[in-house]
């Protein structure tokens, strides 16, 4: 194997181990906001190593007519926590105490199925 | 007989000629199989078949679709014809096809058994895992597959052209749990009974995003199987009538839509009957109907009423479809009164009260109930009193026919109206508030109800079961198994079947760390002898330290070695069991988490337990201060400097948080002006004693 391969994958092994520990360590934020027409909003997806992870959230009470359910989900759909914030909320929803290792994301569902009339905002901060 | 076997075999070879047929089973196997490992790898393998609730949403149309396509095979060529001249041709035809069907059936749901049963077998998981997997298959698999077929088969003998396709497109909506969600998206309305009918149509889970439950289990109830047993007997029933009216009387198509309408309207009233909760179907619907209710209830209206305990209870409860409890209490007033205050959930709906052989006047409103005696009630006497009541509790504390989840802190008995038994608070949560009891009632039960049964009262050989406690009754049974550890009894969903590595060191260090905080709070140390672990969904500290019983709040997640391993989040869960009172709990969330986060920081720390950056306070509390409290960040900033200068100094941070805590449980609301003072008056302790230190 040639010298630049090998400094190659050592540069490329690199940072991806830092970029893993980075990750592990910084703690990851999964965040989404959700307009007055949409029926749902899906944060981003962001992986997660352990330890606990805040839920905040803030739905704005001049432009929300509807109540918003804040879904933190892992990215395979299964629901680790749901709670339904009502119009004016702003603050902590809830704190799960400790993830496994996975992807997760958090979601805003305006109440109601296919329903809309929230603009809200969250985040999952793990 | 023989001509209906040969038409199944004429069927078996034309299937097994095609290629589409293996590529469809093999690629939603692969599929199942992929998205089942995923969590069982995660240690959930409730959810792993749990997932499926809203697959079978696909399989309800693939069967529809397959059972058009059975009864097309003879109508595009000319052996139709052909059936119809040989005498019961068409009717053993169809029964052929429909024995064909549930062969495919069981082939592809025993196929998939199989694979979800192997990887069990990997993570060894529990037994009953297979049993109740199995259950779940057949309601929500096997019978709407059948059902789904045959009704295909329905659509295909009564629409000969290419219109039967969006029929079926209708058809699979209003078979699965699409037909809600459908219907709602298009016209923002669901009328009851349409409701009704919707639930009674769906042949999948009721709430297909329902996360499993580790305390209640797949949701196998037996109205269930009667539903879907009626819809299949009614969907062959109608291939039945569809079938001979075909060949006797082929223009009266209008005959089959009025069958069909009398049969679903049948259904609806069975549904009825038979549907104990169907009100209350879904997780969202669980949470939101006790916010609903309690953001709007006002319970200052009610007078407080702290004139008598109860001192014995005497239950002869009942847990089927709902609860049904005939309880006399044995009551002492401590002054005279000739009306009492009962506290009492609100869905719970009592029906009599009797008392020395006489029914007895009595108003319930909300949580409470008043009853009206016919002479004044002496201080100091014992009088006994009979109370009948029924209803449904919350479904987050469900007690039916299943499983039944009723943990001492929830008012589902007659306790006297001193406070309220929840409220709904920070839009956004139900808090539910422990009875304070005064003094330790006796207990004498007398239960029917679902499966094992857990308790804090002791079962007796007859069946009763008894025992004193100042932190009510907890009952709980479902998908529980009882494991004991020294002299600790742990409750727990056998879901949690990797809780820990090493049970009896983690025990030892929770009784341990337990003790060291009542010590630091001058608490009554609460020694645990029971460990109920329930999923209870609720949002904050979850664990209650009641009368040598613990109750702690767990969900899948903590299904790894180490839930119970001492951290820092146990250690906040302790320290909140130990400090609950009402005003503790009526105190502002954040400054509850600022101080549970505060003095677990000072023990994660005086233990050397781990580095302080990466504890709650320094970590997550600092994000909430920046975000909601950014006024605040220099008193947070002087908590944080105040706790690390004086870390090594009992004589100054134990009567701290004691002086806290004292605030805490007081009705005044903490606030950040409160720390600031509090900080301020300790700053200058602390430095005096820093100086005489010196």
């Amino acid at each position: 194997m040639n010298l630049k391969r090998i400094i190659g994958i050592a540069v490329v092994g690199c940072i991806s181990l830092s970029s893993i520990a980075f990750g592990a360590g910084s703690g990851q934020a999964s965040t989404v906001s959700i307009g007055y027409y949409d029926t749902y909003a899906n944060g981003s997806v962001v992986p997660m190593y352990g330890g606990p992870v805040d839920v905040t959230g803030y739905v704005n009470p001049t432009y929300s007519i509807n109540s918003c359910w804040y879904e933190f989900k892992k990215s395979s759909g299964v629901l680790i926590q749901e709670v339904e914030a009502a119009i004016g909320f702003n603050g902590t929803l809830y704190t799960v105490p400790s993830v496994a290792t996975a992807d997760y994301q958090l979601n805003l569902n305006p109440d109601g199925p296919n329903w809309n009339s929230v603009v809200a905002n969250g985040k999952a901060q793990n | 007989m023989t001509s209906i076997m040969n038409c199944l075999k004429i069927e078996l070879t034309l299937m097994h000629r095609s290629k589409w047929f293996y590529a469809v089973v093999v690629l939603s196997l692969v599929y199942f199989g992929y998205r089942a490992y995923g969590e069982i790898s995660s240690n959930n393998p409730g959810e792993a078949i749990n997932f499926t609730s809203y697959v079978v949403q696909a399989g309800i149309f693939l069967f529809l679709i397959c059972g058009v396509l059975l009864t097309r095979a003879e109508t595009n060529g000319d052996a139709h014809e052909i059936f119809l001249t040989i005498p019961h041709g068409f009717r053993n035809k169809i029964i052929g096809k429909v024995l064909y069907l549930f062969l495919i059936v069981l082939f592809y749901c025993g196929c998939s058994f199989l694979l979800l049963a192997i990887m069990y077998q990997t993570i060894d998981t529990p037994a009953p895992f297979y049993y109740n997997a199995f259950l779940y298959m057949v309601l929500y698999w096997i019978l709407p597959f059948t059902i789904s077929g045959v009704l295909g088969i329905v659509a295909g003998v009564v629409f000969k052209s290419k219109v039967v396709y969006p029929i079926l497109i209708v058809m699979g909506i209003l078979l699965g749990p699409l037909n809600t969600i459908v219907f709602i998206s298009l016209t923002r309305t669901l009328p009851p009974l349409l409701g009704n009918i919707m639930a009674t149509m769906n042949l999948g889970q009721s709430d297909p995003f329902r996360a499993y439950h580790i305390v209640y289990g797949f949701p196998i109830e037996t109205f269930r199987w009667i539903t879907k047993g009626l819809v299949l007997i009614i969907s062959l029933l109608l291939l039945f009538l569809v079938s001979s009216i075909r060949i006797r009387y082929r223009r009266l198509y209008l005959a089959h839509v009025g069958v069909s309408l009398s049969l679903i309207a049948v259904l609806t009233m069975v549904w009825n009957v038979f549907a104990p909760h169907l009100d209350e179907l879904t997780s969202k619907q669980a949470i939101k109907s006790d916010n609903t209710y309690y953001a709007a209830y006002n319970q200052k209206s009610i007078e407080i009423n702290e004139s008598f305990e109860v001192n014995r209870y005497i239950m002869d409860l009942s847990i089927k479809n709902q609860l049904k409890n005939v309880v006399t209490m044995s009551i002492m007033s401590s002054r005279s009164s000739s009306q009492l205050s009962f506290a009492l959930y609100h869905n719970l709906v009592v029906t009599n009260v009797r008392w020395n052989n006489q029914e007895l006047p009595f108003h319930q409103e909300g949580d409470t109930f008043t009853i009206r005696f016919p002479e004044t009630l002496l201080p100091s006497t014992p009088y006994e009193v009979t109370v009948t009541y029924q209803g449904k509790t919350p479904q987050r504390f469900f007690a039916n026919e299943q499983a039944v989840m009723l943990p001492g802190y929830l008012i589902w008995y007659p306790v006297p109206y001193t406070q309220p038994i929840a409220e709904y608070v920070d839009k956004r949560m139900v808090r539910y508030y422990s009875y304070p009891f005064t003094n330790k009632p006796n207990y004498e039960l007398h239960y029917t109800g679902p499966g094992k049964l857990y308790s804090n009262l002791i079962e007796q050989t007859d069946g009763t079961w008894t025992g004193t406690s100042s932190s009510g009754i907890t009952l709980i049974s479902g998908a529980m198994e009882k494991i004991v550890v020294g002299d600790v009894e742990i409750i727990r969903p056998y879901a949690l079947y990797r809780l820990s590595n090493d049970l009896t060191r983690d025990i030892t260090e929770i009784e341990k760390m337990n003790k060291e905080i009542s010590l630091l709070m001058d608490s009554v140390y609460k020694p645990i002898q029971k460990l109920f672990l329930l999923e209870t969904r609720m949002t904050t500290y979850t664990l209650r330290l009641e009368d040598q019983l613990a109750i702690m709040d767990v969900n899948i997640m903590n299904n790894n070695d180490l839930s119970l391993s001492m951290n820092e989040t146990l250690i906040q869960y302790l320290i909140a069991g130990n400090v609950r009172n009402f005003d503790w709990e009526r105190q502002d969330e954040n400054m509850k988490d600022l101080y549970t986060y505060a003095l677990s920081y000072w023990i994660t720390q005086k233990n050397k337990m781990m580095d302080k950056d990466k504890t709650y306070l320094s970590g997550h509390y600092s994000h909430t201060v920046k975000s909601f409290y950014s006024d605040y960040d220099a008193t947070f900033q002087r908590l944080l400097r105040f706790l690390d200068e004086n870390g090594s100094d009992v004589t100054v941070l134990k009567p701290f948080f004691r002086d806290w805590l004292d605030q805490l449980q007081e009705t005044i609301k903490v606030n950040w002006d409160y720390i600031e003072q509090l900080l301020l008056r300790y700053e200058r302790k602390g430095s005096h004693a820093g100086t005489s230190n010196k």
